[in-house]
């Protein structure tokens, strides 16, 4: 059994270097004209081994059928996604996918809820939860072990579904929004403990919000996407250095940063508005 | 220390017993008002027992004949109940997992489900009871047709409420059907399922007095019909009186279940007491 998860990275067993789209097009039928809606189009990017990418956009940019595609629960229309320069037929054993909300189930204890992931992946219940416990000692979660998910606030539902989507062992994780639903404070803390995370298991990760400061303070990269159809506008580095904590929210780069991708972003949202009306 | 812990939980559970009564005096003062009503129609409005036998007289029926009559007809009605719910809980249970889960099973079954629905019980009852005869069977099939659709529609109602956000966790899992059905949809359905459950639980009294109105030798309803030709209506409300509590017992029996197979439906939100 892994005892050590701390260095789960070097375990995963479908390691991802390199992640990459292709003109990647999903479009849905839209029963208002007949014919069809473009969600995304010709997305192409590409992603390394342990970075951490950010896309921001307009709300409606397709960010999340972006992520859908990507982890395989719906296939593009036209375009591919590349693992290792290959087509794969089923992605979705790489990603791991996590939501704006927990998901937790309930009637189960968090345990169970972090062993989900592994027991239907065909892990022995036993096992799974053993490894559960584990993951929350080790994340200081430990003391939630037996509780269950209405008795915990927020922010500690959404620690316990990250170590649930972790303990998946998946090489890249697909992270939807996963702070959206929080309070500002709760979320900045929640963004350094994921960070702090981050650095321990250093997975891929690629987050979507459309929180700019979350996606600088977090991200090596920022891709900012456009609204309906959701294209990549722009690409912006982030050489803040690491390891971060907030106090790097203030700074001179941190702001410059800032105020290009803001820029571009409400150019963005007036354009998209006046093409509504 | 024990001795004034032991002071305090005593005063906690006085204040509970208060609350208890606080919470429920609406209820009692309703109940004693009905009592005292009920006990003086017949003065008030001087009118004969017969029309509406006092409260005592009724109580009284129901003991004196409680051996001879309604014990042993009650246990014959209790048994049509609790074989015809189980019946009901099993069929509405996979009828409803089908509809849920199967288009071609939707739409093979949906209209047969709504139109058994539609028809009235009193029409096909003697058709049964030409077909069976004066036995159980016409009685049993009669509970399980007016107590299996509350089930069937809770069980459709119970796994479709999980979250479109969640059905996509589970498919990135690669999830099977029956691990998403068995993981997550029916856990997520049995609080749904369980409110059917008490519903059925309480109309499968009516489905067996129905069965039993239509043609039967031994049951409550034949007691009653008995009771209500000679004019007896204390014996008529005594058996009433069993009625209803067989519907209670159904009822406080199934919540006594839902109580400990779904027990984390009951946990207070944050009692956890936790912080970020």
């Amino acid at each position: 059994m892994n005892s050590d998860s701390s260095n789960s990275a070097s375990l995963r067993a479908t390691d991802v270097a390199e992640l990459r789209y292709v003109d990647v097009t999903r479009e849905f039928p839209s029963s208002a004209h007949g014919g069809t809606m473009v969600a995304i189009e010709d997305i192409s990017f590409s992603v390394k081994a342990g970075e951490f990418v950010a896309l921001v956009g307009p709300s409606g940019c397709g960010k999340s059928t972006l992520l859908n595609v990507t982890a395989g629960l719906m296939p593009p229309t036209s375009g591919d996604i590349l693992i290792d320069g290959v087509v794969v037929e089923d992605r979705r054993p790489y990603f791991g996918y996590m939501f704006q909300s927990d998901l937790l189930m309930p009637w189960a204890d968090i345990r169970k809820n972090v062993a989900l992931g592994l027991e239907i992946l065909g892990t022995p219940r036993r096992e799974a939860r053993d490894r559960a416990m584990e993951i929350l000692r080790e994340f200081e979660l430990d003391q939630f072990a037996d509780k269950y998910p209405i008795q915990l606030s927020g922010g500690m539902r959404q620690r316990v579904a990250f170590m649930r989507t972790l303990l998946c062992n998946r090489s890249v994780l697909l992270l939807d929004e996963p702070f959206g639903a929080l309070d500002a404070l709760t979320r900045s803390v929640m963004q350094e403990w994921l960070l702090g995370v981050w650095e321990r298991t250093k997975p891929t990760i690629i987050l979507i919000t459309h929180d700019v400061e979350e996606a600088i303070f977090l991200a090596d990269r920022v891709l900012m996407m456009t609204a309906r159809p959701g294209r990549i506008r722009k690409e912006v580095s982030v050489d803040l250095g690491r390891p971060r904590d907030h106090s790097v929210l203030t700074t001179r780069e941190f702001n410059v940063i800032k105020e290009e991708i803001l820029e571009e972003l409400f150019r963005e949202v007036a354009r998209s508005r006046n093409s509504d009306e | 220390m024990a001795a004034t812990d032991q002071k305090a939980e005593g005063r906690k559970s006085s204040r509970r017993l208060r609350s208890l009564i606080v919470d429920y005096l609406p209820a009692i003062i309703l109940i004693v008002a009905l009592i005292v009503f009920w006990e003086l129609f017949n003065i008030i409005f001087d009118q004969p027992d017969y029309i509406l036998p006092p409260l005592h007289d009724i109580l009284y029926a129901a003991y004196i004949h409680a051996s001879d009559q309604f014990l042993p007809n009650a246990w014959v009605t209790f048994q049509e109940v609790i074989i015809g719910y189980l019946v009901a809980v099993v069929s509405g249970l996979l009828i409803g997992v089908g509809i849920s889960e199967s288009v071609t099973l939707r739409r093979a079954l949906l209209p047969l489900v709504i139109s058994s629905q539609a028809i009235p019980i009193l029409a096909i009852a003697p058709v049964l009871i030409i077909w069976f005869g004066f036995v159980m069977t016409p009685k049993i099939i009669i509970v399980v047709l007016i107590s299996f659709f509350p089930i069937v529609i809770t069980t459709v109602t119970g796994l479709q409420s999980v979250s479109r956000d969640m059905l996509y966790l589970l498919d990135s899992l690669s999830a099977s059907r029956w691990q998403v059905l068995h993981r997550v949809k029916f856990p997520a359905a049995l609080p749904y399922i369980f409110a059917g459950l008490k519903n059925s639980a309480v109309i499968s009294v009516i489905g067996a007095f129905v069965g039993e109105y239509v043609g039967a030798i031994e049951g409550l309803a034949p007691v009653m019909i008995l009771a209500n030709s000679a004019f007896q209506t204390d014996v008529v409300f005594a058996a009433i009186f069993y009625l209803s509590f067989m519907g209670i017992f159904m009822y406080l029996a199934v919540t006594l279940i839902e109580r400990r197979m779904i027990r984390w439906h009951f946990i207070a939100r944050g009692s956890a007491g936790q912080g970020d």
